[in-house]
Parts: structure tokens; C-alpha cells; sequence
């Protein structure tokens, strides 16, 4: 026999044994990084489906610039100070307002880099919210930076990123637009948040010829329109926010923020040259796409249920052989892009690129369900609890995920993803061992 | 298919994954080893250290090839460097007190079978270099231009390494055959 076969065949027929103790010793540095490694990945933020869908950065500022306005809408109901002005009026006053706009300087600060924006946001009960942002270059010239629609009677959003020449569309079903919606406007929730806050009233005074009255808060617990910031920079540390009102029409005049985030990024805001009540018409509110511009594709975000959640799951673990280990929008998105760049391969078949990234985006999105669902659960204090990193697709009785029902019973998911409800009880005795581990 | 994915999940914190890669290739890297160092603990010792790197390196590891390969390379790498420290000490000890590279440790925790010692005995009589390129294209199926460029040698030398490697082998192994026929 050839030295190389012999060779060959040596190696092939040699075997080698470890006992448990040799197993345990020469994995064990590696299981200690690979615990800091996660505990690493844990450390992250809350979760914002905008963030999660648009990665890229101008499309950022154009999303930011939405949430900005909820930020407007919430700072209109603080409760009343004492003064003259209750804010319960201004939100009455507001929302006998069928259009206006105004325009909106901001200034982000992060790691001492400055990005200078100025906005002209437009907002019709009718037909939704068109923001339009230019941003100031060194030279102090205003490039265009990109165009937001939100735009309910289509359910969709519309990002055009000018500086990129593409854009991006987001179809929501009518329950996760609705969601958005709550979250972002309903004064009913932004109220619970500002009535936390301690404020206090800054008096009289005059701008632009007009008596205005002003409110201010540094509570930091100040979430209103913000929480969508907070998820891209953490919590709000620092917050000095004032709101000038007109003390004859009772509408605001003026907004000045002044927030830095715990990530140290500072955030400061002018909102000024209120017009309410101007005319417009749907086509103020088409999207304007210019000729050449590169469609990123329309990415259907599935309606927040239960039954998307077990859907995103059974796929995530057809993929990776488990669950998520958290449902944090941000680790899974990650996950699932990872995971989607695995398989990619097995899309092959099809031909046309533009349905290829159609059916991936589809999957990504479809992953993200359990995710979008968890985050419904919490704002819903649904007391949810999600064991992923422990419970496996063969773990068939213990809880994968819970949450309270309005009767008082607990909705489970089992780690082979059937459902029971179960009373308060039954589910103490369910998860005594997940919380023994 | 299977590697990206158990690579993908240890990025996520996975225990099970890590123990799954180390199950399925730690008969591989340990032959390998004790083929390069031929001493057990050493070899475990190699092993250890090639998971903590491969966990270390994890945030930024992109897996663009076998995993298989990668791991056995970084053994490689690792089991160069304990045979350099080795031949250090040698150079540094006391003449009267011999070096026996072939020892095993005390830990009887590796047990391996007949082949394996046979590869170990018969590699201990080539060079250093010579166990690393036979190894690596034999185990890891490194052709002798990945082989090179892993450790920094031209493509010719690589295969000089190997050829002069096995000549070496044959004598060996020859001698192996006649002394089990004479018996």
C-alpha cells in the first residue's frame, strides 16, 4: 500500500474517545465567552418596528421626523397648571383642526457630530401626514434628504430617500396600522404618559407679535411622542421641553425641545410657523416619486396576532432548530436576517430577482411576527412572559410564551407551539420549573 | 448548510450549538492534535484554546468556507505554537534530562484506538512541518495551495514538505509491515 493510502486510512480509522469531565474541561473558557457574548447581545434597547424595517440611515431621519410629530401631538395635553390655559383645551382645539402645517428645525448631536434637519410637516385628518425633510450641508446649503407619507386610507407609508434616489413602501393590515396609529396619535395614550410628568407653567410672554402662554417640563420621565426615539437612543436622561400657546385661539405657536438620550445623544427641536386650518387636497398628499427612483419593493407588515406569532416561530425554528432566545424586535430582526442569508440559496428556483426579494422579505417579515406581537402584548399590559431561550420545538408542555386574557386566564404557547388557557394557578405550577432553571 | 446555521446560533448565545460543532469535530481536531503533538494533553490543550478563539472571534466570524477546515487551520495554528514552546524548553533544559515528545500526560481522559497511535507513532518521526502539510491535506482536505497560504509558505515548499514526508512515511511504515509479518 502507497505511504498516502496507509495514511489515508489511518486517519480514517482512528477514533478518539473523551470522557465527560474531557468534554466539560475543554469547552468550559468556551461556554464562559460564549455567556458574556450573550449577555453582550441582551444589553440592548426596547424595540420599534420602524427601526427594525428601515435600516438605512436617511430613512431613519425620515422616520424620526414621523415620530417627532407624534412627540407635537402628545405635548398638546399636558393637564392644566393652574394658569390660564388647561392643555385638555389645547388638545380640544387641535383637533377641531381639520389641516395645518408647520415647519421644524432639528439639531441631533451624537458623538459630537452634528446633523442639521429642517422639516415642513403637513397633517390632514383626511388624508394623513406628509413630512418633507432637507438636511444643511457644512456649507450651510439645504440638500434634500427624503419625503414620509403616512397615508391611512391606503394603509400604507411611503419613504422616498432623495439623497439614495430610492424609496420604500410599508403596507400594514388594518390591525397594525391601527396599532401604529394608537401608539403614535391616540391622545388617550399619550395622555397617561404626560400626566405623569411634573410641569409647571412659565407665564405670559410674547413671540412674533403673539400673547402666548408657556408650559414646561425637565421631567425625564417625559415619554410622549418619544418612543420612538427612545428605542433608537435609549430613554430620555435629560428633558427640557416648552410649549408656547396662543392664549386667544389656543393653539401652539411654538415647541422647543431640548432632550438628550441615554445613549448621549442630544436632540433639539424648534417647531414653529403654526398654520391651522389650511386648505389641502388628497394630491398634497400623493407620493411624489421622481423618474429613475429605485423601488426597494413593498414589504407587507402582517397584522399583529397570535396567529402571525406561531407562524413567525414554526419558521424561525424550521430555520434554526430553535426559538428566538428573546423577542426583543431588534435581536430577532438580526436573527432572522442572518438566517434569511442562509437560506437564501434554496430561492434560487426563482428567476426573477424582484420576486426572490419579494418571497425574502416576506420570510423576514413573516419571523418578525412573534416579535411584533410580544411588543402589542407589553403596551397592552398584557403581562407576556417568553421563554425562547430555554424552551425548544420538542419541549411539548412547557410555556414557550404567556399572556393574561381580559378574563383572567392565561393564553399559553408550548414549545411545540400548541395553545391552551390556563387559569393564574395552573400556569404557577406550568412555569415553576422555567423559573427554577 | 448545517455549520452556517450552528455557527449562526452560537453568535446568538447558543450552548447547544457550541456543543453541537464541538461534538461533531472534536474527533477530528483531537486527531489532529495528538497526530501533530502526539501527547494527549497537549492535544487537549490545543483543542480548548482552538473553541475559546473560535467563541472569541464569534461577533465578527464570517463563516465563507468549512468550518471544518477553519477549525482544523486554527488547531493547526495553536499546535505549531506549542511545538515551537516545546522545542524553547527543550533548548533551555538541562541536557542530562531528556525530552520525550511522545509522552502522554497523566490524564487518561482521551483514549484513542490502535489507528491513531500507529498515525501519532509514525508522525513523531517526521519533521514538525512535514506532520503539519501531510495533516492538513489529508484530514482537512486543504489543497496544497490553501495549505500555503494558511501558513505563510510558498505552494512548492508545501508540497516538498509533503513529498519528502512521505518518503519518510514509506520507510516507516514498511518497517511497521515487515515487523507485524516477522512476528
Amino acid at each position: 500500500m502507497k505511504p498516502a493510502d496507509k495514511i489515508k486510512e489511518l486517519i480514517n480509522k482512528s477514533y478518539v474517545r473523551t470522557t465527560p469531565e474531557t468534554d466539560d474541561r475543554i469547552l468550559d473558557g468556551a461556554l464562559e465567552h460564549l455567556e458574556k457574548l450573550k449577555q453582550k447581545k441582551s444589553a440592548v434597547n426596547q424595540p420599534n418596528i420602524w427601526r427594525i424595517i428601515m435600516k438605512n440611515p436617511l430613512t431613519k431621519v425620515a422616520i424620526a421626523s414621523v415620530l417627532a410629530i407624534a412627540c407635537l401631538t402628545g405635548l398638546f395635553l399636558w393637564k392644566s397648571t393652574g394658569s390660564g390655559i388647561a392643555l385638555a383645551d389645547v388638545l380640544i382645539r387641535i383637533e377641531q383642526v381639520t389641516a395645518y402645517m408647520y415647519q421644524m428645525h432639528s439639531t441631533v448631536t451624537k458623538q459630537q457630530t452634528s446633523t442639521d434637519l429642517i422639516s415642513t410637516v403637513l397633517i390632514s385628518q383626511e388624508n394623513g401626514l406628509k413630512i418633507t425633510t432637507k438636511r444643511i450641508d457644512t456649507n450651510n446649503n439645504e440638500i434634500n434628504s427624503g419625503d414620509t407619507y403616512i397615508l391611512p386610507k391606503l394603509n400604507s407609508v411611503i419613504f422616498v430617500v432623495h439623497e439614495e434616489k430610492m424609496y420604500v413602501r410599508l403596507k400594514f393590515d388594518d390591525t397594525k396600522l391601527a396599532y401604529y396609529k394608537e401608539e403614535y396619535n391616540d391622545p388617550r395614550i399619550i395622555i397617561k404618559q404626560i400626566l405623569s410628568c411634573d410641569h409647571t407653567s412659565l407665564g405670559q410672554s410674547v413671540i412674533d407679535g403673539i400673547t402666548v402662554e408657556g408650559f414646561r417640563t425637565t421631567d425625564s420621565a417625559y415619554d410622549g411622542g418619544f418612543m420612538g426615539y427612545a428605542d433608537f437612543e435609549g430613554r430620555p436622561e435629560k428633558v427640557d421641553v416648552k410649549l408656547w400657546v396662543d392664549v386667544n385661539t389656543f393653539l401652539p405657536v411654538r415647541l422647543e425641545e431640548d432632550i438628550v438620550m441615554k445613549k448621549g445623544t442630544r436632540m433639539h427641536e424648534v417647531s414653529y410657523d403654526f398654520r391651522w386650518n389650511v386648505v389641502v387636497s388628497a394630491d398634497d398628499f400623493k407620493p411624489v416619486i421622481p423618474e429613475g427612483y429605485m423601488s426597494s419593493g413593498e414589504i407587507v407588515v402582517p397584522a399583529v396576532k397570535e396567529e402571525n406569532a406561531i407562524k413567525g416561530l414554526r419558521l424561525f425554528a424550521s430555520l434554526a432548530g430553535e426559538y428566538p432566545d428573546n423577542l426583543d424586535t431588534e435581536i430577532l430582526n438580526r436573527e432572522a436576517r442572518g438566517l434569511i442569508g442562509l437560506v437564501k440559496d434554496s430561492f434560487e428556483e426563482i428567476a426573477d430577482d424582484e420576486k426572490k426579494k419579494k418571497k425574502l422579505t416576506g420570510e423576514l417579515i413573516s419571523m418578525m411576527g412573534p416579535a411584533f406581537f410580544y411588543e402589542k402584548l407589553v403596551y397592552d399590559n398584557k403581562n407576556p412572559a417568553y421563554y425562547g431561550q430555554t424552551v425548544g420545538p420538542d419541549d411539548t408542555n412547557k410555556v414557550l410564551m404567556r399572556w393574561k386574557l381580559d378574563n383572567g386566564q392565561y393564553r399559553v404557547i408550548f414549545g411545540d407551539l400548541s395553545i391552551k388557557n390556563v387559569t393564574p394557578e395552573e400556569l404557577a405550577e406550568l412555569e415553576k420549573p422555567l423559573l427554577e432553571q | 448548510m448545517e455549520d452556517k446555521l450552528l455557527v449562526l446560533r452560537c453568535k446568538r448565545g447558543s450552548k447547544n450549538a457550541l456543543g453541537r460543532i464541538y461534538e461533531k469535530y472534536k474527533n477530528d481536531l483531537l486527531i489532529l492534535a495528538v497526530a501533530l503533538l502526539n501527547e494527549k494533553s497537549a492535544a487537549e490543550d490545543v483543542v480548548h484554546d482552538v473553541f475559546v478563539s473560535f467563541v472569541r472571534s464569534l461577533e465578527s466570524f464570517r463563516l465563507t468556507g468549512s468550518l471544518k477546515a477553519y477549525l482544523l487551520t486554527c488547531a493547526a495554528n495553536r499546535a505549531r505554537n506549542v511545538n515551537k514552546a516545546r522545542q524553547h524548553r527543550s533548548n533551555e533544559a538541562d541536557p542530562a534530562e531528556p525530552v520525550t515528545p511522545g509522552a502522554d500526560g497523566p490524564s487518561n481522559s482521551i483514549i484513542y484506538n490502535e489507528q491513531l497511535r500507529q498515525l501519532s507513532d509514525a508522525m513523531a518521526h517526521l519533521s514538525y512541518e512535514q506532520r503539519e502539510v501531510i495533516m492538513l491535506h489529508f484530514q482537512a482536505g486543504m489543497t496544497f495551495k490553501n495549505i500555503a497560504a494558511s501558513l505563510g509558505i510558498p505552494v512548492n515548499t508545501a508540497k516538498s514538505r509533503y513529498r519528502y514526508g512521505l518518503d519518510k512515511l514509506r520507510l516507516i511504515l514498511d518497517d511497521d509491515v515487515n515487523n507485524e509479518t516477522s512476528r
